[in-house]
């Protein structure tokens, strides 16, 4: 009998690993994989309903016989039928398993056909006792169990004749039950997998979305508006952020401490992800707020670094530069904590790295030292802050970018404006990763200094001995606006006749009255404005000279607005509120 | 502006180094005038050093030549720079007055 019930079990957990297979192909399936998303339709559930009513059969097939019954699984398919997708499948299931059973007659043929309706019906009922969700592993053995354990009590009920449904009962209820429970709990895990692995991947989308998130707030705190400052043409500003795949850590930011001060910093956090660029977020916060209470570069890294080091936990650090320039003297004063050294390209061409300060990452430790140096930007000047993605880009070999290319791209577009340099730059890291994928942010913040402003005005008194301080403002303006000679030349020409004109025949009374000239360069064109309280007179007026008199006829006048007309590409006068007001136009095709 | 003068034979010869304008024109009208008026008519105008020249400084100019010419001389110039050479050429003073690419040409025509 022990050899009996031995090779009974045999057999038995062979089938269990059919139900393994069957389990792990029907829950792979798409039917199954709707009806597990709660999507029940008619199609789904004859799906599920044929799938388990033939598992059903196959356990009735594949059992084995014992004394004239069979020991099997039959009921496993309507139980899970009922249990995944309610009591129409289960009953569905259960009735095609049941009807082939009693088909085949026996002993066991009622009882078992029955104990298959009610494990489709209970297991139907169970789902709808737990409103769809699956009942785990535990809750489908128990069933299971009590399933098998009805199952032998309705064949002692209902086996005719009693005394062989007793025998029967006796062989084959110990491995029944068993092979069942452990059926069921075979594909309970499978299912609760499958349950677990849907989770953990909505999870994964999840967080995936509010890293996305998380990356948008970082490129929003960065400014991004070009040009920042339209009003200011002392100098000219263009900042990327380019990230890379993972939220990053680096910033960059510049601001107005006053009329006077421009700040500048850029920083790169160690690390990534969102701890990074949250630590980012705090640093920048901080380099703002410090910045607003003193200008020296070297006290706000000293007390940013303080700040940072006192609620750090996480043990990230910063490498930081920051810079304050003095817009009308060009004195940029700087501060760095352990970043890569700015370059500054001389307008002649000349490119060297600032200076180190005194000074480390920020964040690493409290009372760290930090000092300040200087330098002066004269016209024309460029200043490149980048952060370590530039030059640790790396192209598919693992090749870097490194400084020397920088400079190269530096030597090249050194002249450029701030835009197209920083453009042209990125341009060239790009083509040297080939595609290989950006492994750390890139961050460029370009600064191109003018000294003094594109804008240039006057007030003279209507004196001729004014024309020297026209002529020394015009040269200063040219010169730090770069114009080329012929400019200044026929700017000075321009300016001499027309203030002339005024002086001579503008006024009638012996006062004194002011001329007003201004002056500004716009997108490659002069214009020039003069504006006087005189009686009114269009000098545009005024008849051409005859060129082709000979010496004899030509009169003494009458050439000044004629060399004005020649030299200057557009003039336009205009008499409002009592004023003329007379506005030359130049375009200068490059820069001397 | 600095006038330097110099006679050469009958020529006088007007270096001008610097700008003519309306506040240096004067300078230039009143030496030519008392040039003429002590019997001068012959004259170069070396401009080599001219930086800048305005209608003033064209109008004295112009003044010289038709006294000199009036006078039965001549008044040319000579080594006109390229931004004072425009102007001339915008006043058409090219027409009206010979200019010559050194000062010994310019002597040479006399």
């Amino acid at each position: 009998m022990t050899e009996e019930i031995v090779n009974t079990l045999i057999a038995l957990i062979k089938s269990m690993c059919v139900v393994m297979v069957v389990a792990y192909l029907m829950t792979r399936s798409r039917f199954y994989q709707e009806i597990l998303d709660k999507k029940i339709t008619r199609y789904n559930l004859i799906g599920l309903i044929i799938t388990c009513g033939l598992f059903s059969i196959y356990g009735t097939l594949g059992g084995i016989s014992i004394a004239g019954a069979y020991a099997n699984i039959r009921d496993l398919g309507p139980a899970i039928a009922g249990l995944v997708g309610g009591p129409v499948a289960g009953f569905g299931a259960a009735l095609i398993g049941a009807t082939h059973r009693y088909t085949l007659g026996g002993i066991t043929a009622l009882p078992c056909a029955v104990s298959t309706i009610i494990a489709g019906l209970a297991g139907g009922a169970i789902y709808k006792l737990k409103k769809g969700e699956f009942i785990g592993v535990r809750g489908a053995v128990l069933f299971t169990f009590s399933l098998e354990v009805l199952h032998m009590g309705l064949t002692l009920l209902l086996g005719r004749p009693y005394d062989q449904a007793v025998i029967v009962v006796k062989q084959v209820a110990l491995p029944m039950i068993f092979t069942n429970t452990l059926g069921m709990a075979v594909f309970a895990f499978i299912i609760v997998n499958l349950i677990k692995e849907k989770t953990t991947e909505a999870e994964k989308e999840l967080i995936e979305g509010e890293l996305k998130v998380a990356r948008e707030i970082q490129m929003s705190i960065v400014p991004k508006m070009f040009p920042p400052f339209p009003d200011r043409s002392e100098f000219d500003i263009y900042a990327i952020l380019e990230p890379a795949k993972e939220v990053g850590g680096d910033f960059y930011d510049f601001f107005f401490l006053d009329d006077d001060h421009l700040c500048l910093t850029i920083g790169d956090v160690s690390g990534k992800g969102v701890p990074a660029s949250l630590f980012m977020a705090v640093t920048k916060t901080l380099i703002k707020a410090e910045a607003s209470r003193a200008f020296e570069p070297d006290l706000i890294l000293s007390t940013v670094n303080d700040k940072l080091c006192s609620d750090n936990d996480s043990g990230m650090f910063v490498t930081v530069f920051l810079g304050v320039l003095n817009v009308h003297s060009g004195f940029f004063d700087y501060c760095n904590g352990g970043h890569n050294s700015p370059y500054l390209v001389r307008s002649g061409g000349h490119i060297e790295p600032l200076p180190k300060t005194e000074g480390i990452a920020l964040g690493v430790m409290e009372g760290i030292p930090y000092s300040r140096k200087t330098i002066k930007l004269a016209a024309g000047d460029t200043l490149l802050l980048y952060t370590d993605g530039v030059t640790e880009a790396a192209d598919k070999e693992h090749r870097l970018f490194g400084e020397g290319l920088l400079e190269e791209v530096l030597r090249q577009a050194g002249s450029y404006g701030p835009k197209k340099l920083t453009l042209q730059l990125l341009d060239e890291i790009r083509r040297f990763a080939k595609g290989a994928e950006q492994s750390d942010d890139i961050t460029i913040l370009t600064l191109k200094y003018f000294l003094e402003s594109r804008e240039m005005s006057m007030q003279l008194k209507n004196d001729l001995s004014e024309i020297e301080s026209i002529n020394r403002h015009i040269e200063e303006f040219g010169e730090t606006n770069q114009l080329p000679p012929d400019v200044i030349f026929n700017l000075n020409l321009s300016l001499e006749e027309i203030f002339v004109n005024i002086v001579s025949y503008g006024y009638e009374d012996e006062n004194e009255h002011f001329v007003k000239i201004s002056m500004s360069l716009v997108d490659n064109e002069l214009v020039v404005k003069v504006e006087d309280d005189g009686r009114e007179f269009n000098p545009l007026e005024l008849p051409e000279p005859d060129l082709e008199q000979k010496l004899e006829e030509r009169p003494i006048g009458g050439l000044g607005i004629h060399l004005v007309r020649n030299l200057m590409d557009e003039l336009d006068y205009k008499r409002t509120h009592n004023k003329n007001i007379l506005t030359m136009k130049k375009k200068i095709n490059q820069r001397g | 502006m600095q006038i330097t003068e110099n006679k050469r034979g009958k020529v006088t010869v007007l270096e001008l180094d610097g700008r003519l304008d309306t506040g240096t024109s004067a300078e230039l009208d009143k030496r030519l005038m008392s040039l003429l008026n002590s019997g001068e008519k012959y004259f170069v105008l070396d401009l080599a050093r001219l930086t800048y020249v305005s209608s003033a400084g064209l109008r004295v100019l112009l003044m010289g030549a038709k006294k000199s010419a009036a006078a039965g001389g001549r008044m040319v110039l000579a080594n006109l720079q390229d931004l004072v050479q425009e102007v001339f050429d915008i006043a058409g003073f090219t027409k009206i007055f010979s200019i010559y690419a050194s000062q010994d040409e310019a002597i040479n025509c006399f």
